[in-house]
């Protein structure tokens, strides 16, 4: 292939567009379950989640644009849209909360349980509302953001997307600020290390769990809502594609923290976004010797399993993470 | 545990299963009709658009005739060969496992029940005395659509997307470069693999990397790859390719012609093959002259495209269909 057209700056600026667009559900995925392990509880059920997410937002978006209530959300549709699926996710979260805090059932099965779970329910719903599978909605406008996306370069690179972009950038920061700068951060994650010595000093470890699932389970909901209503605009079983599953992954190569997290997932969408350039650039001139397909495939997930190797990333985990609390045991 | 939770978790497990499970699955059984019976089983959803959808409109075509027909759909390959026997319990004639993953139940399950007759899609010939296969010939329908996109493409470069670049999808690709140099002997082709069949957003990525290397006319294999192709043409531009059945409404402004899959002649022949003894070893090999593939337009389109152009893709199906013309079947 000719490298000089890799070197070019409409290359990179299509190339990075793309790869935030695949970084972004997943990363308020990463983001919820960071929060949710940080109080301990080990949630496997993300794909689960997202997909519930993923329906629900778009039939919330569907049905708010077109039959008897159309017109009534007006250019809101997409917003509302991503609202219920959060909705959505919490509701998953709580399903989760309730087998792995009440019941203290093992966080590892009720994960995979509700997995299993989410895509039964994700199909049947919307099998059961849509006769064909030809529904779209509108989605979300880019914004381009005035005076900075004029910049040259820099302006195409960073200041025009969609505004779940913005917002998700928004929420890296403010996940961040939470766990780490405010008193309820501090809780969550105390609850995560040693919830008994917790308890002791008067916090509700039970409650700190339940909040820190459905805050967890509700950004997941939101990375599949961005997924159908945005980005799409349509919704088939099966659409999260394992992306709940990447994101359990992401969250240990983030060492659990937020920023780490926008670097992990923004590498995987740029692995991704940049091997589909690679196979497609490569064949301008057919059958020149290049990379089999099925290597440049296998970048993204290489590059996680790099990651994971990094032994130091294991002792960064909540100590409590994945056991039960039970007051009496302690 | 305490009584009381125990109860709980019974109870949440209990109604979770019960939603997990709803979905379709084998019905009552069948009378002796006269005109026989045929049961398909699926791996996806019964209305994929795709796929799927061509077998389940073949059963409704057979139907109309008189034909008892059932099907299931979304069964997986560790739970094919329990969906199969109960079709052969209720006294099916035909069990047609519709995907490729079901080879081994499928021969495992005929093994066992003798009297019934049973079809793969192979496309690989492996047959024995009461299983047939089917191929799937989509290059031979590949090959008028680049015809097509031969004429309608700008730029000359097409692309091609796959789940993964497996033999039938690379025939495809190949036959339909074949079809556009016909036209324009400078047409080049990019193909991308997006590496998973069902994920429509990397789809979509992976079609917007081809159009930035020039590519305006898209075929797919797979019905992730058409959907996420579909959306990526309606973003920059371009037509895309129905794959396996009618996507019209899924981009009435991008979809310029379909590749169409009809079950129904091959079904008959099975039927007709079954009750007259005739079902042993066969490997059918249905394509355009048998009218299993067609090329279907997008009717609110089909003014836009030149006269000579839908007269040339007609020439090139009659020309296979006759014989006058091979299609290059280029698997890898």
């Amino acid at each position: 292939m000719d490298w000089s057209q890799v070197l070019q700056w409409g290359f990179v600026i299509a190339l990075v567009t793309a790869g935030i667009r695949l970084a972004v559900p997943v990363l308020l995925a990463v983001l919820g379950e960071i929060i949710t392990e940080r109080s301990g509880i080990l949630n496997l059920g993300l794909e689960g989640i997202m997909i519930v997410g993923a329906a629900g937002g778009f039939m919330t978006a569907y049905y708010l644009e077109t039959g008897p209530l159309a017109g009534l959300a007006g250019s809101w549709s997409a917003w509302l849209g991503l609202g219920a699926g959060m909705l959505a996710g919490m509701a998953m979260g709580l399903l989760m909360a309730v087998l792995s805090i009440t019941l203290h059932v093992d966080q590892v099965i009720a994960g995979v349980t509700l997995v299993l779970f989410g895509h039964g329910l994700a199909d049947y719903f919307y099998r059961l509302q849509f006769s064909s599978l030809t529904a779209r909605v509108t989605g979300l406008e880019q914004i381009s953001i005035p005076l900075l996306s004029d910049i040259p370069v820099l302006g195409e690179l960073l200041f025009r997307y969609d505004p779940t972009v913005y917002l998700t950038v928004f929420l890296v920061f403010l996940t961040w600020f939470f766990l780490f700068h405010t008193t309820w951060g501090l809780n969550i994650r105390s609850i995560g290390e040693h919830p008994a010595a917790t308890e002791t000093s008067g916090i509700n470890v039970n409650l700190g769990r339940y909040a820190a699932t459905l805050i967890g389970a509700g950004l997941a909901g939101l990375g599949g809502a961005t997924l159908t209503v945005v980005q799409l605009g349509l919704f088939r079983e099966g659409i999260t594609a394992g992306r709940g599953w990447i994101a359990v992954a992401l969250v240990i190569f983030a060492r659990w923290r937020p920023g780490l997290a926008l670097v992990g997932a923004l590498l995987f969408g740029l692995a991704d976004a940049l091997q589909f350039r690679i196979q497609a650039l490569s064949q301008v001139e057919r059958g020149v010797g290049t990379l089999p397909y099925e290597f440049l495939l296998m970048l993204p997930y290489l590059l996680t399993l790099i990651a994971l190797l990094y032994r130091r990333g294991r002792r960064d985990a909540p100590a409590a993470l994945g056991i039960p609390y039970t007051q009496d045991s302690h | 545990m305490k009584p009381q939770k125990y109860l709980l978790f019974l109870l949440i497990v209990l109604s979770m299963v019960l939603l997990g499970a709803c979905g379709g699955d084998a019905s009552a059984p069948v009378e002796e009709a006269s005109a026989g019976s045929v049961a398909v089983v699926m791996t996806g959803p019964w209305d994929d658009n795709s796929w799927n959808e061509a077998a389940y409109n073949a059963l409704q075509a057979l139907e109309a005739e008189g034909v008892k027909t059932a099907f299931s759909e979304n069964i997986s390959d560790t739970d094919v060969a329990r969906v199969m026997r109960e079709y052969v319990d209720q006294g099916f004639e035909v069990v047609v496992a519709h995907s490729f993953i079901y080879q081994d139940a499928t021969f495992q399950v005929a093994s066992e029940a003798a009297d019934t007759n049973f079809a793969w899609a192979g496309g690989i010939n492996n047959t024995s005395a009461n299983v047939a296969d089917y191929d799937q010939p989509f290059y031979e329908a590949a090959y008028p659509i680049g015809v097509l996109a031969g004429h309608m493409s700008e730029s000359g470069v097409l692309g091609a997307l796959y789940g993964f670049d497996i033999p039938v999808c690379h025939a495809m690709g190949e036959a339909f470069l074949a079809g556009a140099q016909s036209v324009n002997p400078d047409a080049t082709l990019i193909l991308t693999s997006v590496g998973d069949w069902a994920d429509i957003a990397k789809a979509k990525e992976a079609a917007l990397a081809q159009a930035d290397a020039g590519v305006d006319f898209w075929i797919e294999c797979g019905e992730g790859p058409a959907l996420g192709a579909i959306e990526a043409a309606k973003e920059v531009g371009g037509y895309a390719t129905g794959y396996v059945g009618d996507m019209t409404e899924n981009g009435p402004d991008v979809v310029l012609a379909n590749l169409v899959w009809n079950l129904e002649p091959l079904f008959a022949q099975m039927l007709a093959d079954a009750q007259g003894d005739s079902f042993a070893d066969t490997f059918y090999r249905y394509g355009i002259a048998e009218g299993a593939m067609q090329v279907g337009y997008n009717e609110a389109l089909k003014d836009s495209i030149p006269a000579e152009a839908i007269e040339a893709v007609e020439t090139a199906m009659q020309d296979i269909a006759s014989g006058a013309l091979e299609v290059p079947f280029i698997p890898e």
